[in-house]
């Protein structure tokens, strides 16, 4: 299963190509996991202009082009991120189908 | 600097573990040993929240603690005077009845403050699927590099 953003989720990262005058048709939105939180992975989002690399599967969602590592596909296969703006402040949301166990922290999962 | 309360991450720690737990009862050691923090104090932590109902408690050797109430229905601010204003003495930078009888824009702040406290609620910062996992700020922009433009 692909990584899918919602379309709020894919209108937010557009404008934050826009606003960082970063080039439309080379920019990516690399996801991963990385080491860290308190029970074990933590999510991050990068824009990146770098190509795909051949440790990576790349897809598109809404327009929007996605790179991630194999190693972080295995915790990412089927995840869908949305974007939220609300009293907590703006941000966006994980929901992972592989996710077992998450810490108070907000940072991390174990899968 | 203005932050939450070490006690107060505990308790959204230990919250967010047992939100995970599917009505599975979880005690304070398996919470403090698994996230690496004092026991003691999540004990402490955890048995102050069963008083408040948020937590269910069992006794006995397989006994623990689930979670006893809809979290949408605590606010950040219900959390934080459970947690941290056990001490009678303590001075409360959020509290409405101190605020007012403070010089007005100190008063608004205040007020804001607490507001915006009793507008979040734990389950906006436990729930997986319903908290931010990477703010808006996180965002990292990696821009290409030379090299990397010179090997196209």
């Amino acid at each position: 299963m692909p990584i899918n953003l919602s379309e709020t989720a894919a209108r937010e990262i557009k404008t934050i190509i826009g606003q960082q005058g970063l080039p439309e048709a080379e920019t990516k939105l690399r996801v991963g996991v990385k080491g860290g939180g308190c029970s074990g992975f933590s999510y991050m989002l990068d824009l990146t202009e770098e190509p795909k690399s051949e440790m990576d599967e790349e897809m598109e969602s809404h327009g929007v082009k996605i790179l991630v590592d194999m190693k972080s596909y295995l915790y990412l296969n089927g995840v869908e991120i949305d974007f939220k703006d609300e009293v907590m402040g703006r941000g966006f949301v994980f929901k992972n189908p592989n996710a077992t166990s998450s810490c108070g922290c907000g940072s991390s999962f174990s899968a | 600097m203005l932050a939450l309360s070490k006690k107060t991450d505990y308790a959204l720690i230990s919250l967010a573990y047992l939100a995970e737990q599917a009505g599975r009862v979880a005690s304070a050691r398996e919470i403090g040993e698994g996230f690496n923090v004092p026991v003691a104090v999540v004990a402490n932590i955890l048995k102050s929240l069963q008083k408040k109902k948020i937590l269910q408690s069992t006794r006995g050797v397989n006994g623990g603690y689930r979670i006893a109430t809809d979290l949408a229905a605590v606010s950040l601010y219900e959390l934080v005077a459970i947690v941290d204003r056990t001490d009678e003495n303590c001075e409360c930078a959020y509290d409405l009845e101190t605020a007012s009888m403070q010089l007005g824009p100190v008063a608004a702040l205040h007020l804001k403050l607490t507001r915006f406290l009793r507008d979040v609620k734990v389950s906006d910062l436990v729930l997986p699927g319903i908290r931010i996992d990477v703010p808006l700020e996180r965002v990292k922009t990696v821009r290409r590099t030379p090299e990397l433009a010179l090997a196209d």
